[in-house]
């Protein structure tokens, strides 16, 4: 069963087509990678998905209820979130207040205030955050500044999330720790996992099912081991670099 | 007939108007600070010409240079050793050191030279010539060509020019700009230098045609700032296309609607202008 | 024990400051009616600004709207001062609403002076309309007790100040906050920004109103100048500034601060008057852009301070 659908979704930035004619689907607890070249439209599918650009055309369906256009907080508070490429944490307030903040809103909107609390702290733990609760995202490293971006992603409680890089700018140790904090949160958390990522051995690890975007186009979706043996993917995005990176 | 009458007062008004703003989208562009010190500035350059004119009888087309010099000094060390200390900090503190500026100035002003009207008034003041029943006043037509000439000038200034060309690399990209060799601070302070005295010579030109008080800045500022938005930031002939148009819409505005509507109209204007497309005209995005 | 003596202590202060003009004379009252009107308008300025991080440089157009319509209201209907503060507070909420929905949307410097532009015309307009007296200005009847001036601004800035606390602690109070910090990045997390915005400065309007509904019959003359005056606007901010925007109380200690120093200052030194506004505006962006508030939660304050932000901010 599918938790999230698009058909035929196009945008299109004053006659420059961004995405064209995307279908795609995600089912229930799967974890689909998304990769593609600088400039193929990832981000901009994901910024379609979630609300903050409105699809030129086309239809994205969230357990079968339509979303295409709808504002990004609706979306969210349907129970789909997201994190930034570049992390958008709220500077002056804590760790704490920063998740706190996000355990109010989303999926929780009408949950009381009090109830909220927990599921704040259990985020925190959840991307091992708890040492640092009381500090300001100014004195956080990248890699925790990156997990702060996913502690307040879940903390809305959602069903499906969206990672945009969320491994760029780590190094190997830091990477493989937030691979397994992603595989350990859809456990725990029953969530559908929507990702995209430049790492091959990231995608190639935790990904259930890999999709490639090509000049705003879909130019295949399958299995990881199907994806890396495609030749229209490899021409047009593996190519040297994953032979090399494979080499490695 | 009449209709021309106002198209020539308007496009007269205009250039006047877009001398006046460009140093605020000069400033704007290239250190992202709104100057709400600048209807002060213009302010500050009608004094001047009019103490020049009253104690040393000069004429006050001969003391734009002057008025140029003084402004350009002030405007400097403004930016050097006040404004430069804000500039990274959050946008609305620089617009609240700005107003500060303004009303430290404004009330300067006051105390030294009370808030009486005074008029820069040369013997040929209401001289011009006359083609049918056209009328076109000396005073205004040399105010436009003169502010159009100065328009052209900053242009071929900045693109022709060592200094000219730091500026434009600045406004550009800080660090790259830091990188090649050029002093940011002293460039910040240079191009508002330059700002304020574009804003003194045009206050000066203004004083021979409207009275000149401590608190004339004020609505100055903000008719700049429309200029500044309609015509875009970041270009040069922006605030030609502005100055000119909003001369031409109050003109007409206040010959339809009655003068006391002019200001209405202006802020009509910005309202509507941001609201329908926030990068102006001929702008460029920009934040 | 501590907390006793300290809720006993709270206490007879509140109790002081209720009385005051039982046992003050007039001139300290009139001093305070100022203060806690500024103070009312600096709160206001400080939710939309302070917490929602919009930074109006024109909330004196409230202020004006509520002096106009609880005089207009008074002059004309002979409506009791109350209830006219209370037509008033929801003029302003509601002009709030009408130009907040379009200039919301605006970002940094654009919402800045469009708020200043809207200031500037509502003041040429009312110089125009007939009905309100136009350039002559508006009087207002005598208040028989000059000392309900004090109660009713002082119960206003008390019930201003609890209902921003319980705001606070609430969704609409996060929300705001989340606004000011991230815009995008609230909106993802399921916040209606548009409507958290709407809701903030109906309320700053709210507000801001009644200290100008307050202001009218206490003063019993207005004209547009002085109602109008963009400069109030000015002090608003500076007073959140200077006290810590973002703070709950802040405001309240920047205008009371200022307005003191104001004061005195042009009692009896009159030429430095003139540089006060300027140089204190001035002062406090370099040295103090996060307030006194910030400087009190720090830990042993030394030159460093001072140093550091300017060495933060400046190019």
């Amino acid at each position: 069963m599918n938790i999230i659908k698009g058909e035929k979704v196009t945008k299109s930035f004053s006659g420059l087509v961004a995405l064209k004619n995307v279908d795609f689907e995600l089912n229930k607890g799967e974890i689909l990678g998304l990769i593609g070249p600088n400039g193929s439209g990832k981000t901009t599918l994901i910024n379609v998905i979630t609300g903050f650009y409105k699809p030129t055309s086309g239809k994205i369906s969230y357990k079968n209820h339509d979303i295409s256009g709808l504002s990004p907080h609706k979306i969210s508070r349907l129970g789909i979130a997201r994190t930034f490429q570049i992390v958008k944490p709220f500077m002056e307030l804590t760790v704490l207040e920063n998740v706190a903040t996000a355990a109010l809103f989303g999926r929780n909107i009408h949950i009381p205030k009090s109830q909220t609390r927990e599921n704040a702290k259990s985020a925190i733990e959840a991307v091992g955050l708890y040492d640092k609760s009381s500090y300001k995202p100014g004195s956080l490293s990248i890699a925790e500044l990156k997990k702060l971006e996913i502690a307040k992603a879940i903390a809305l409680s959602p069903e499906l999330l969206f990672l945009d890089e969320s491994m760029a700018g780590l190094n190997l140790k830091e990477t493989q720790t937030t691979m397994d904090l992603i595989l350990k949160v859809r456990e725990q958390r029953d969530l559908s996992i929507f990702f995209v990522e430049h790492v091959m051995k990231v995608v190639m690890g935790i990904s259930d099912r890999i999709m490639v975007l090509h000049h705003g186009e879909k130019i295949a979706d399958g299995k990881p081991n199907d994806i890396v043996n495609d030749e229209n993917v490899i021409k047009a995005y593996l190519g040297k670099r994953y032979k090399r990176q494979k080499n490695a | 007939m009449f209709e021309l009458q106002i198209i020539i007062n308007g496009l007269l008004l205009g250039g006047l108007y877009a001398l006046m703003a460009i140093g605020m989208s000069l400033i704007w562009g290239v250190t992202n600070v709104v100057n709400l010190a600048h209807g002060a500035l213009i302010m500050l350059g009608a004094y001047t010409t009019f103490w020049l004119f009253k104690l040393l009888h000069l004429d006050p087309f001969i003391s734009l240079a002057a008025s140029f010099a003084v402004l350009f000094v002030f405007g400097f060390l403004i930016q050097k050793y006040i404004i430069n200390f804000v500039i990274r900090a959050k946008m609305f503190i620089t617009l609240l050191l700005t107003f500060g500026l303004d009303i430290l100035i404004t009330n300067v002003a006051q105390t030294a030279w009370t808030s009486n009207f005074r008029q820069t008034s040369p013997s040929y003041a209401s001289n011009g010539f006359s083609y049918g029943i056209i009328t076109v006043p000396y005073v205004r037509l040399a105010a436009f060509a003169i502010s159009i000439a100065l328009v052209f000038a900053l242009y071929l200034f900045l693109k022709k020019t060592k200094t000219g060309q730091a500026i434009r690399a600045v406004s550009q990209d800080i660090d790259a700009a830091r990188l090649m060799g050029i002093n940011v601070a002293n460039t910040f302070a240079v191009t508002f230098g330059i700002g304020a005295g574009l804003a003194g010579v045009a206050g000066s030109m203004i004083g021979v045609l409207i009275p000149i008080t401590p608190h004339m800045g004020e609505i100055l500022t903000l008719k700049s700032f429309v200029i500044a938005l309609i015509g875009g930031l970041g270009t040069i002939f922006g605030p030609l296309v502005g100055g000119l148009f909003l001369g031409l819409v109050e003109t007409f505005g206040s010959f339809h609607l009655g003068a006391k509507y002019a200001d209405v109209i202006v802020f009509g204007i910005l309202v509507a202008t941001l609201i329908i497309k926030p990068t102006g005209i001929l702008g460029k995005n920009n934040e | 024990m501590n907390k006793v003596l300290k809720y006993v202590f709270l206490a007879i202060i509140a109790v002081l400051i209720a009385t005051v003009p039982l046992y003050s004379g007039a001139f300290i009252t009139r001093f305070l009616i100022g203060v806690i009107l500024y103070a009312i308008m600096a709160e206001g300025w400080n939710v939309i600004a302070g917490y929602t991080g919009y930074p109006s440089f024109g909330n004196v157009v409230f202020f004006g709207l509520g002096a106009y319509v609880t005089a207009l209201c008074m002059i004309n209907f002979h409506t009791p001062f109350i209830l006219s503060l209370i037509f008033s507070s929801i003029a302003g909420a509601l002009f709030a609403i009408i130009i907040g929905i379009p200039i919301l949307r605006l970002k940094g410097h654009y919402f800045a002076i469009v708020t200043l532009g809207i200031g500037e015309t509502m003041m040429a307009i009312t110089f125009n309309v007939p009905f309100t007296g136009t350039g002559a200005g508006l009087s207002l009847p005598l208040a028989s007790n000059p000392n309900l001036f004090y109660y009713v601004s002082l119960i206003v800035l008390v019930i201003f100040i609890v209902f921003l606390k319980f705001i606070l602690s609430g969704r609409l109070g996060y929300g705001m906050i989340a606004v000011r910090e991230d815009e995008d990045a609230a909106k993802m997390m399921g916040i209606d920004t548009v409507a958290v915005k709407i809701k903030a400065f109906a309320i700053s309007g709210f507000f801001t109103a009644i200290a100008g509904g307050i202001y009218a019959y206490w003063s019993t003359f207005i004209d547009p100048p002085t109602v109008y005056d963009p400069v109030m606007s000015i002090k608003m901010i500076i007073m959140t500034v200077f006290g810590g925007a973002g703070t709950l109380l802040g405001p309240v200690a920047g205008a009371f601060i200022i307005i003191f120093l104001s004061d005195f200052l042009s009692t009896h030194f009159t030429i430095l008057h003139t540089f006060f506004f300027g140089g204190l505006i001035v002062m406090t962006a370099i040295f103090l852009p996060k307030g006194l508030m910030d400087v009190l939660s720090q830990k042993g304050i030394g030159w460093k301070y001072f140093i550091e932000n300017i060495r933060k901010h400046r190019v």
